[in-house]
């Protein structure tokens, strides 16, 4: 839904690093370059990153049953 | 016992522990991971939530942010004092926050939570926590104590805490044809073009991996290109030990923590022993 906080094998915090990655990539840049950059080296955090579907602008549409 | 710093910046360190037994350097990066004491939010009070998430969710997210833990480990009382405390003065930082959006979509952040304390702060504040969309809002108060990671993984110091046994390899391209050379050296380039050029100056030897590549494709090149030339072998007595923060502590008071923990064990196993032989007890 939103960028996870930590990656969910490793622990590693990703969320931090997740609106450059996302500013970068879209800009054009290669995802892997940014990831090295980044710091990220493992490949359960650049799976993480990578695949990564932001889906909360969309959720956000819709109310909440309480 | 010999250490050497191979690599230090501010969220990893990499040792090299010469003459070290395997049990000690094994206890140590355990005692990293699970009993090191951090900061994180434990409990988490909701005035109002309308937003997408649910609470726990929101709770979930607030308790894997690092916070900075470096005086906190001074000013507050120990895990096991405020698990489940009862008087709980010197346990608990709140966070507050308290936001709403009004015609715009809102994504909160780590560095909006307003800590109670200036020294526990999340370390990270560009973290995206909640996201709000018009209308919704979201008031609570995050309470952060000390805890241990083999409670949760949310209060590991560490991300990781790993050793392994310091390679070395052993060879000799005199003897080999020029062939033969060149093609083992193909084979470990494929690791690190660096050690392959090393290794091609030095022509015969041993040579101590102290770089961060990934061993396994030595052991393939020794049996395939580099058959006779090249071996790897593993010094039991020598050890890497990687240690990477979630940056709520320096990897080196990580390090001293866990040994101060190690040294208070140790002693109280002692204590314990010292008490039952003196007991009179045959055993």
């Amino acid at each position: 839904m939103m960028i996870p906080i930590r990656c969910f094998t490793c622990g590693a915090p990703l969320a931090d690093k997740w609106d450059e990655f996302k500013k970068r990539v879209e800009a054009g840049e290669n995802p892997s370059k940014v990831l090295d950059e980044l710091g990220v080296r493992r490949y359960c955090c650049r799976k993480t990153l990578i695949s990564h579907v932001e889906l909360i602008q969309e959720i956000a549409k819709l109310s909440r049953i309480s | 016992m010999e250490i050497t710093v191979l690599e230090s910046t501010p969220t990893r360190v990499r040792l090299l522990v010469k003459d070290a037994p395997l049990a000690l350097v094994n206890a140590v990066r355990r005692l990293i991971l699970s009993e090191v004491p951090v900061m994180a939010v434990d409990e988490v009070i909701f005035l109002e939530n309308n937003t997408a998430m649910y609470d726990e969710i929101i709770a979930h997210r607030l308790g894997l942010v690092p916070l900075t833990s470096e005086r906190a480990l001074e000013k507050y009382r120990s895990p096991e004092e405020c698990a489940e405390c009862t008087d709980c003065e010197d346990c608990f930082v709140s966070l507050y926050l308290d936001i709403a959006a009004e015609d715009q979509p809102v994504i909160v952040y780590s560095g909006d939570l307003k800590s109670t304390d200036p020294d526990v702060q999340p370390v990270y504040d560009n973290m995206p926590l909640i996201y709000l969309a018009p209308g919704q809002r979201v008031s609570l108060e995050a309470r952060a104590r000390l805890g241990r990671g083999k409670e949760h993984a949310k209060w590991s110091a560490a991300t990781v805490a790993a050793h392994k046994y310091l390679p070395v390899i052993k060879f000799d391209f005199t003897k080999a044809s020029r062939e033969t050379v060149e093609e083992c050296i193909e084979c470990i380039e494929g690791a690190s073009r660096e050690i392959a050029k090393k290794l091609r100056e030095m022509k015969k030897g041993e040579y101590q991996v102290l770089e961060d590549v990934n061993t396994s494709l030595y052991h393939y090149c020794s049996r395939t290109a580099c058959k006779d030339v090249l071996e790897i072998e593993y010094r039991d007595d020598s050890f890497i030990l990687t240690i990477e923060s979630t940056g709520a502590l320096p990897p080196k008071r990580i390090l001293t923590e866990a040994l101060r923990i190690l040294e208070e064990k140790s002693r109280s196993l002692l204590e314990a022993l010292g008490a039952s032989t003196g007991g009179g007890e045959s055993s």
